[in-house]
Order: structure tokens, then C-alpha cells, then sequence
């Protein structure tokens, strides 16, 4: 199937008459700066409710503890919140921040910006990365971070002129709130003329995120192939939400051209080299790898189809006939082949992939002709199979409105599916839900939630409360077995699960609870490490991965970098290290502390890079137990993810689940009824849980509670009064 | 018989790396491939044969996410 990539509908031809409608509420000068060794040494700060903008100094303390990024992102919140705030308070903040090595055009993947705020979902703060042009753009206009605080009146945008050193709080009435088509206004708007649009980037949400929990943030960048305006999900967390909360329409940045030196690198040749060898690696091995460049992410369904650890009717099993149907081979055609796909400049894994040519079906935008950005192997995973939906058309439609809504597509594929499974099992019917037969495999049902969300109406807006919420609803409501809903509820700390089933791989729930914002798979991703290879079988050493893989990806977010080229790629002769080490890529470890060192001048080694990031990540702990959500209590995941919680779960994977009975409890399952297994199962899978969070936390260096201890703090170099103060009470 | 991955499968006659990887299902494409201890690499896999009784590691490395 070929598609005209360059064909789409335009938002932008009226976008002078869009202009004249926005009234300037506030306008600041500054004074254009690039960065010096990959930091700028200030922050943008703005105020939406007094209209205040100025700039404040990174410090050294800052540079020196909390890096950038997401470590930036922490630290201003810290500052600016209470115990008590609530995700919609003005106080609240969204920090955006692309790290010191972000924008870099020399190794792949580093464009990323973290954005940092206090979740709706999780009352507790969230970071989610995203790639796309913002961070980096902003960054060379003269900027570390942008922090946001207060609520506007009216929509606003926030527009940063990094070519002549202005910014502006602009009341915007008339523009789209959904972001394909407020990307591609403000690129317009704001660029000078045509060369100019790729020095323009937005950062926008949309209407969804106004009635539900879990808003996304879009970041865009101007892809010059397609003539269009692209987006990057800045998805977890409900970040869209609070943006829209604070009446926030878009942040536009104007930036200068994109030049190779823009960081002013210590060692440029240092940085060049390591690239220049990336670069070289992604050539000669992609296409025998994991062929990102022209699969994307979505190259991982039918493998995790083929291990059983594709989630499938809302995590109950691993596998499905039709995932065939969703499989890369499909993306492969569908996705428009050849030309560049990198959501930075320099990135050489191109592996943002879009469907071009995608006509609407449903909806305000129906008929409509939009490039898809995606689908990744997470929107795959979540809102195709683990809702039973199997055709990649629809699959491409839940993509489109999702992100143009700004919902983010991993909680709303985990809150869909486990909708359906509360239809399924009678726990919602139509009368509960509105009319809509929310069955596996209604892909309609699926589209109609929503619009549903975008209109603030009917029971969509209950389904974007996300499933913590729903839970709470759904047992007040007396609809069911309030253990049932418990169990089959996959969120822990009020985040809903990413896409890969966790059942037959301990270190892997851990992996998922023992997170710090809740469960995602950008911490530790050890499913293969434990259930395939069977590589950390004791808990020990469970516990020492998920010590090492959640720090070590910690600094991906610290810096402005992408994971993806650290381990989808491999070295050719990545072998030659014992399996364990080999997972962690050693040769790419030493490119990213050779790339810190050649930007900031600051030389790094493998295991101060840990340390970096164990800094930040015992103080996002510490952060988590000051707004009452960082303890033991609160790492316990949904029994779904541990084992099986129904008789049709036991019974698909009977061989495996009698055979464990058999040689990890000695039980003979042939005297058991499949109750009595499941309710054995429990036992043994929850108590083997409670041992692991043990071994992690005395690894972490924290109390049986899953408090950081002081000593912790001390050697992260944490110990500030005001963070010794959280824990204290929880020391004694 | 050979042991991959400690358990035990079948062997025929002539069987390749590739033949292996095949029978245990594993579809992943970062793999490190040692014949009792040996490291194969990715491109042998196909003319690779490996003798009745060789114990052979498949380790999967992690991508993804």
C-alpha cells in the first residue's frame, strides 16, 4: 500500500486571521545566549497568574546534584509545592528541561526533553520524556528550563523568540486546542517564512485533556520531507491535564538554526568521534537487529506475541492469533519507507516512524487526511490487543485522536481494556456505561470513549479518571466483587501499566511497582534477564538489577537522552562480555559517559554515572514519601500482574501453573480444584513478592518500610535539612 | 539431545544454529549464541550445525520501550 506522504489536510491557511485575535497580555526581554559546555546557566520562569516572567540561575549546587532534565524538574517542584497541593492548584508546575547534553547532533537520541509536574493520577510528581524539537530549541535560545506556574483566565500560549529575545503571554482565543492541528498553526504563525519552520516548535494537549486524568503533552518538530508538522508524546502521568488546567493552549519556541556546536562542547572531537561511530554501528546492523529505522518500537509486537508477553484482554493472557494482524510486517508497508524519520536532528535510528495518508472515520476530524505519528509498540500493545482489537486502521484511528486529543495512549489502552473486562465479566453493562458495548474487539466502542472525553461527556469522562479512579467508582457503586476490581485494576500508585505481561517474571513485577512515579517501563524492563534467561534467579540478584537498570535509565532523563540506541542496537562484539554485563551494552555505557565528558568538560565514569542518577532518583523517593505516596505500602502491585486471577487465566497456561505447583510447592496439582491452584498460586507468587521488595530495598538502601535511610542520603549527598525533615519521622 | 538454555530438545541430523532457535520458538532478534561455550556469530547461524549432545546458551539481551 503506498500513500502520498506529502498529501494531508492543512490547519494553517488562516492562521494571519488566528494572529490578529490574540491579545498580548505580557511581554519580556532577554537576551539571546547559547550554552556553554551544554548548560545556559538560567531558567525561564512564568507565572500565568500574575503575568510574571523572569529568568533565574541554574546554580552550580543545581548542576552538581540534580543534573538537568528530570533532576531540574524535581528540584523546582520541591520548591514550589506543599505536602498538600493538589495536581490543580495554581502552585502546581509543569518544568520542561532538556538536560546538558540535550540537542546534541552528534550521537542518536538526543533531543529528548523531560517534563516534570505533580500528577493527577498520582498525587505524587511524574516525569515523562519526549523527543520532538522544544527542549533543544529552547535551550539555544537561552534556557536550561522553562518553569510554569499559576493558572491563565483565558487560553494562553507562551511564546519564546529565541532569534531576537522576547517572550510573550498571549491570549490565543481562536486556534485549535487539539494538537495536529495547533502544531501546525503556530509553526506557521511563528515561523518568518518557509525555511524558518523548522526553527518553530510547539508544545500542545488537546480537548481530551480537559475532561480526563490522563492528558498527554505534544511536542512538536517540522519534518521537511513531509511538509509537516509532527508530533511526540510526552505521555505519562497526566501532564496534558494540568497543562490544559492552567489554560495553557500551546508553548511555541522560535529558535535560531540548528547549528552542530550549539552545546559549545569542552571537546567537540570527543563527541564526534563516539558519534560518528553510532552512527556507523546503526548502518551496518539495524536492518539485521531490531530494524527501528523502519519499524519503530512497533517491531516488537508479535515478539512479545511470541513470548507470551504481549498483554491481551487486559493483561490476562500473552498471546493472540490476530496479533498478526497488528505485526511489524504490517507497520513495515504502512509506514512511509525511505524517507528520514528522526525526531532530532543527528538522530540516525529514524525510528519515529508516521503513516501518512490515514483518512479519518470517526469524529470532528472525520474524512480528514493526517499523518499518523506511530503507532509505537506501546499503542499497539494497548490499544489493539489488549483490548482485542486487531485491525490496523482502527489501530491508527485510536493513534490519531489520542494524541490529538492529548490522552496519553498507554493509560488509555489500560484503562479500555480494563473496561472491557469489567463489561465482560458483568461487573459494567450498557446501562453502566451509557449505551456503549464496551466488548473485546469494539473498536468503535473504543473511538467512542473518546470523543466521549473530548466532549466532557457520558461515560468516557469516567474511563479518562484512569483506573485508580475507576476502581474507587466502580466498588462505591457496589457494580462487583470489590476484590475482583482490585485485582484486575492494573495501575499501581494511580498509574496505569504499560504494555508487557508481568506474570512469569518476579523481577519484572518489581520492575513495574518498585518504580518511583508508578508503572513504566522506562525504569527496568528485566523480563528476558529473568524469565528467559534465567540469568538473576536469586533475590539478591533480582534486587541488584533493579538496583543498577532504574539508575542507570534514570540518567538517559537527567542528560536529554533516548533510550533506544543504548540497547536496540548492539555492538557486533558485545559477546565477548559475560551475559550479564553484556546486557547493560558496556560499550555504549562508556559512548554516553565520553559524550557527558566531551559536553561538560566533566570527566565521568561508568560508575560515577551511576551515582549521578542515584542522586535524583533517592530524592524522587524522598519526594514521593512527602506527599504521602512513597512506601511500602504503595509499591504492592495489582494481583493481575503477579499471577493468575481467574479460572480462564489458570486455566490457558494450566501445563506451566500445575507444573510449578509441582516443583516450586510441592503440591500435586492433580488433587487440587483450579480454585484451590489459583488461591495456592496467590499464596506463594504474593509472600515471594514481599521477599523481593526486601532484597530491593536493603540494596536501595532503604528501611523495611522503603524509606531511604539517612546514611543513603548522606552518601547521594542529599542529606539537605529539608529532605532529612520527610524522612525522619519515618526513621525512628 | 542437545540442552539449550538447560532443557533438553530434540536433535536430527545436520541441525543448525538456526534450526535451534527455530525449534525453541525464540523469534528475538538480539541473541548471543554460544555452542558449548563457543560464540557463534549471527551470521553463521544458518551454516552452523551443532553436534548430538551440545549444550548451547541462547541469551537474550533486552530492547525495547
Amino acid at each position: 500500500m503506498s500513500h502520498d506522504y506529502t498529501k494531508r489536510t492543512a490547519y494553517h491557511e488562516k492562521v494571519a486571521e488566528l494572529r490578529k485575535a490574540h491579545k498580548v497580555l505580557k511581554e519580556w526581554s532577554f537576551t539571546p545566549s547559547l550554552p556553554e559546555r551544554g548548560y545556559t546557566n538560567r531558567t525561564l520562569f512564568v507565572n500565568l497568574t500574575t503575568l510574571e516572567i523572569k529568568e533565574k540561575p541554574v546554580t552550580e549546587q543545581m548542576k552538581d546534584l540534580f543534573v538537568g532534565g528530570r533532576g531540574f524538574g524535581l528540584w523546582y517542584l520541591w520548591q514550589a509545592i506543599k505536602p498538600t497541593t493538589k495536581w490543580n492548584d495554581p502552585e502546581n508546575e509543569i518544568i520542561i528541561s532538556p538536560g546538558p547534553l540535550g540537542g546534541n547532533t552528534q550521537y542518536p537520541g538526543s533531543g529528548k526533553s523531560l517534563v516534570v509536574s505533580l500528577s493527577p493520577t498520582t498525587g505524587i510528581p511524574i516525569d515523562s520524556n519526549v523527543g520532538g524539537y522544544f527542549g533543544p530549541l529552547m535551550k539555544f535560545s537561552g534556557f536550561d528550563a522553562l518553569e510554569i506556574t499559576g493558572k491563565a483566565r483565558n487560553d494562553v500560549i507562551i511564546v519564546i523568540d529565541g532569534q531576537i529575545g522576547k517572550v510573550y503571554i498571549e491570549e490565543a482565543p481562536q486556534e485549535d486546542v487539539n494538537s495536529h492541528a495547533a502544531a501546525e498553526q503556530f509553526t506557521h504563525m511563528y515561523a518568518k517564512d518557509h525555511d524558518d519552520l523548522r526553527n518553530v516548535s510547539v508544545v500542545a494537549s488537546g480537548r481530551g485533556a480537559e475532561h480526563a486524568l490522563i492528558g498527554c503533552l505534544n511536542f512538536s518538530w517540522f519534518d521537511v520531507r513531509r511538509q509537516a508538522t509532527r508530533l511526540k508524546q510526552a505521555g505519562r502521568g497526566g501532564i496534558g491535564t494540568v497543562f490544559r488546567d492552567k489554560k495553557l493552549k500551546a508553548l511555541v519556541v522560535h529558535a535560531p538554526p540548528v547549528k552542530g556546536d550549539m552545546n559549545r562542547p569542552a571537546d567537540f572531537d570527543k563527541v564526534a568521534k563516539v558519534g560518528i561511530k553510532m552512527h556507523k554501528e546503526l548502518a551496518d546492523f539495524d536492518l539485521k537487529q531490531c530494524n527501528m529505522r523502519r519499524q519503530g518500537t512497533a517491531h516488537l509486537v508479535e515478539i512479545m506475541d511470541n513470548y507470551d508477553l504481549l498483554p491481551v484482554h487486559n493483561f490476562q493472557y500473552g498471546n493472540h492469533p490476530d496479533t498478526k494482524k497488528i505485526a511489524s510486517w504490517i507497520w513495515d508497508k504502512r509506514f512511509t519507507q525511505g524517507i528520514p524519520d528522526g525526531c532530532w536532528y543527528g538522530c540516525s535510528m529514524q525510528c519515529s516512524k508516521g503513516a501518512d495518508g490515514h483518512v479519518v472515520k470517526t469524529g470532528p476530524y472525520k474524512g480528514h487526511i493526517v499523518t499518523v505519528d506511530g503507532p509505537e509498540y506501546e499503542t499497539a500493545a494497548g490499544c489493539a490487543a489488549n483490548c482485542g482489537i486487531f485491525d490496523p486502521d482502527w489501530l491508527l484511528e485510536a493513534n490519531f485522536y489520542c494524541d490529538t486529543y492529548g490522552i496519553d495512549t498507554i493509560s488509555f489502552g489500560t484503562a479500555c481494556a480494563f473496561v472491557m473486562e469489567c463489561y465482560q465479566r458483568g461487573i459494567l453493562n450498557k446501562e453502566r456505561t451509557g449505551g456503549l458495548e464496551l466488548t473485546w474487539g469494539n473498536a468503535e466502542a473504543q473511538l467512542e470513549l473518546l470523543h466521549q472525553m473530548a466532549r466532557g461527556e457520558g461515560f468516557g469522562v469516567i474511563v479518562g479518571q484512569g483506573v485508580a479512579r475507576m476502581k474507587q467508582i466502580f466498588i462505591e457503586k457496589k457494580y462487583g466483587d470489590p476484590q475482583l476490581i482490585k485485582d484486575i485494576g492494573m495501575e499501581v500508585k494511580g498509574l496505569e501499566y504499560s504494555q508487557y505481561q508481568s506474570k512469569e517474571s518476579l523481577a519484572q513485577q518489581g520492575g513495574y511497582a518498585l518504580t518511583n512515579k508508578g508503572p513504566q517501563h522506562d525504569e527496568a524492563w528485566l523480563i528476558f534477564m529473568d524469565m528467559v534467561n534465567n540469568q538473576i534467579p536469586s533475590f539478591e540478584d533480582k534486587a541488584e538489577a533493579l538496583y543498577y537498570f532504574p539508575l542507570f535509565r534514570t540518567w538517559f532523563g537527567l542528560n536529554g537522552f533516548c533510550k533506544l540506541p543504548w540497547n536496540d542496537i548492539e555492538p557486533p562484539d558485545n559477546h565477548k562480555y559475560p551475559p550479564l554485563e553484556a546486557a547493560k551494552v558496556p560499550e555504549h555505557v562508556q559512548n554516553y559517559c565520553d559524550v557527558f565528558t566531551g559536553i561538560t568538560g566533566r570527566p565521568l565514569t561508568k560508575e560515577g554515572l551511576i551515582a549521578m542518577s542515584e542522586t535524583v532518583y533517592q530524592f524522587q523517593r524522598v519526594f514521593n514519601i512527602r506527599m504521602g505516596k512513597g512506601r511500602r505500602e504503595h509499591d504492592l502491585p495489582p494481583y493481575r500482574s503477579v499471577g493468575p486471577v481467574t479460572r480462564e487465566e489458570y486455566e490457558s497456561r494450566q501445563e506451566r501453573y500445575d507444573k510449578q505447583l509441582k516443583e516450586w510447592m510441592g503440591i500435586d496439582p492433580a488433587t487440587k480444584t483450579i480454585d484451590e491452584k489459583i488461591a495456592l498460586h496467590r499464596k506463594y507468587r504474593e509472600d515471594r513478592y514481599q521477599k523481593l521488595m526486601d532484597a530491593v530495598y536493603k540494596r536501595r538502601g532503604w528501611t523495611a518500610d522503603g524509606v531511604p535511610t539517612l546514611e543513603t542520603l548522606k552518601r547521594c549527598r542529599i542529606d539537605l535539612p529539608e529532605v532529612v525533615e520527610v524522612v525522619k519521622p519515618y526513621l525512628k | 539431545m542437545l540442552k539449550v538454555n538447560g532443557q533438553q530438545i530434540a536433535y536430527h541430523d545436520g541441525m543448525t544454529v538456526t534450526d535451534v532457535i527455530r525449534a525453541m520458538k525464540f523469534n528475538f532478534p538480539l541473541l548471543i549464541v554460544k555452542v558449548d561455550g563457543v560464540y557463534v556469530p549471527r551470521d553463521e547461524y544458518s551454516n552452523r550445525q551443532v553436534p548430538d549432545g551440545s549444550e548451547v546458551e541462547i541469551i537474550h539481551l533486552i530492547s525495547g520501550g
